[in-house]
């Protein structure tokens, strides 16, 4: 192999490597620039003139991503939300197993006796008050394991835009708030007693923040395609 | 020339522009762009980046075709595009457009308009 045709493979391999397209897509770029340098070397062009002239295979290759509408690839960013919403699912049933086991407990401690509610059966009383309680937190929770998985995939691709995840979501986040606060509106009045409630308010707080978030960011993007769509016509 | 107004008006008329090069004769990419930049009185100024693609739509679209031919001599082979005959109807469906197209511009725009 002459040292121009290295040069040329070389220039040719390293504008395919940064093409972000399929294989196929990929072969006949690669079929096309070759064409086109030999042509212009027929034409009396050096090599080293030819490749200053196309330009560098950055150049090159963002040219082509760009006509033929590549998709950047996803980062890894995205996998921080899989992350979180795989331990906000854990801890959720965590939390579901502890009540369980409350449950059981509380009746076996209460099982002869004393209606502390005024029901014929206290024990399961208190739980269903605690249960109930506790809805607005597993709605939220809900909500907020739906809206990670739902940003990791918008994070990962432009070509789909869903907005079905992102509502149901906000829809759990909304009635899970609702629910919480009607439940424990009075927790409030204690608020600045304890750093114990500034804690868990804060991570409540993205529970509920996050699913309406995406739900904003999936419109923008609808609204931008929609725009797009109109500029090509 | 490379306002916005510029761009557009070149990426709405390049099939058909390439389509009728490609009609003239079979011809390979570096080939047409010369034929643009010379022809184009400094219009068509475009790099393999934004023709390689229209190509790609074209043949992808059945109204041209591409094979290989070998070079006279030592010379390495190249990748032409020939116009089908799908190819020369749509062509001539887009200059019929173009011609309309003209006509109603420079009615709603003004003859006399500097």
């Amino acid at each position: 192999m002459t040292e121009d045709q290295k040069k040329i493979k070389k220039y040719v391999n390293a504008v395919e490597r940064k093409l972000k397209v399929p294989l196929k897509m990929k072969v006949r770029i690669n079929a096309d620039l070759g064409t086109d340098i030999h042509a212009r070397m027929e034409a009396g062009w050096s090599v080293d003139k030819i490749l200053e002239d196309l330009g560098s295979p950055k150049e090159v290759a963002d040219r082509f991503n760009a006509e033929l509408g590549a998709e950047r690839k996803p980062g890894g960013f995205r996998y921080i939300f899989l992350v979180l919403g795989a331990a906000a699912a854990v801890y959720a049933v965590y939390i579901l197993a502890m009540n369980l086991y409350m449950k059981s407990m509380v009746q076996r401690q209460f099982r002869e006796s004393v209606s502390l509610i005024g029901g014929a059966d206290g024990p399961t009383s208190i739980f269903v008050s605690y249960t109930v309680g506790m809805i607005g937190n597993w709605m939220m929770s809900g909500g907020f394991v739906l809206a990670c998985l739902d940003m990791y995939r918008f994070l990962g691709s432009r070509k789909t835009n869903s907005l079905l995840l992102s509502i149901i979501s906000a829809g759990l986040a909304a009635a899970g708030t609702v629910s919480w606060i009607y439940n424990n509106g009075e927790i409030f009045r204690y608020w600045e007693f304890t750093w114990e409630f500034h804690f868990p308010a804060l991570i409540m707080l993205a529970e509920i923040v996050l699913p309406f978030v995406l739900l904003a960011l999936r419109f923008r993007r609808r609204s931008r395609e929609k725009e797009e769509q109109r500029g090509m016509l | 020339m490379d306002n916005k107004f510029a761009q557009q008006l070149k990426k709405g008329v390049l099939d058909m522009v390439v389509l009728r090069l490609v009609q003239e004769k079979s011809t390979y990419g570096y080939e047409i762009l010369q034929n643009l930049e010379q022809r184009g009185e400094g219009f068509f100024d475009l790099k393999e980046g934004t023709l390689y693609p229209v190509l790609y739509r074209l043949e992808d679209s059945g109204l041209i075709e591409s094979f290989w031919q070998n070079g006279e001599g030592r010379a390495a082979p190249k990748k032409y595009y020939t116009i089908t005959e799908k190819g020369r109807e749509t062509y001539g469906e887009y200059r019929n457009l173009w011609t309309h197209f003209q006509s109603c511009i420079t009615k709603l725009c003004g003859e006399g308009d500097e």
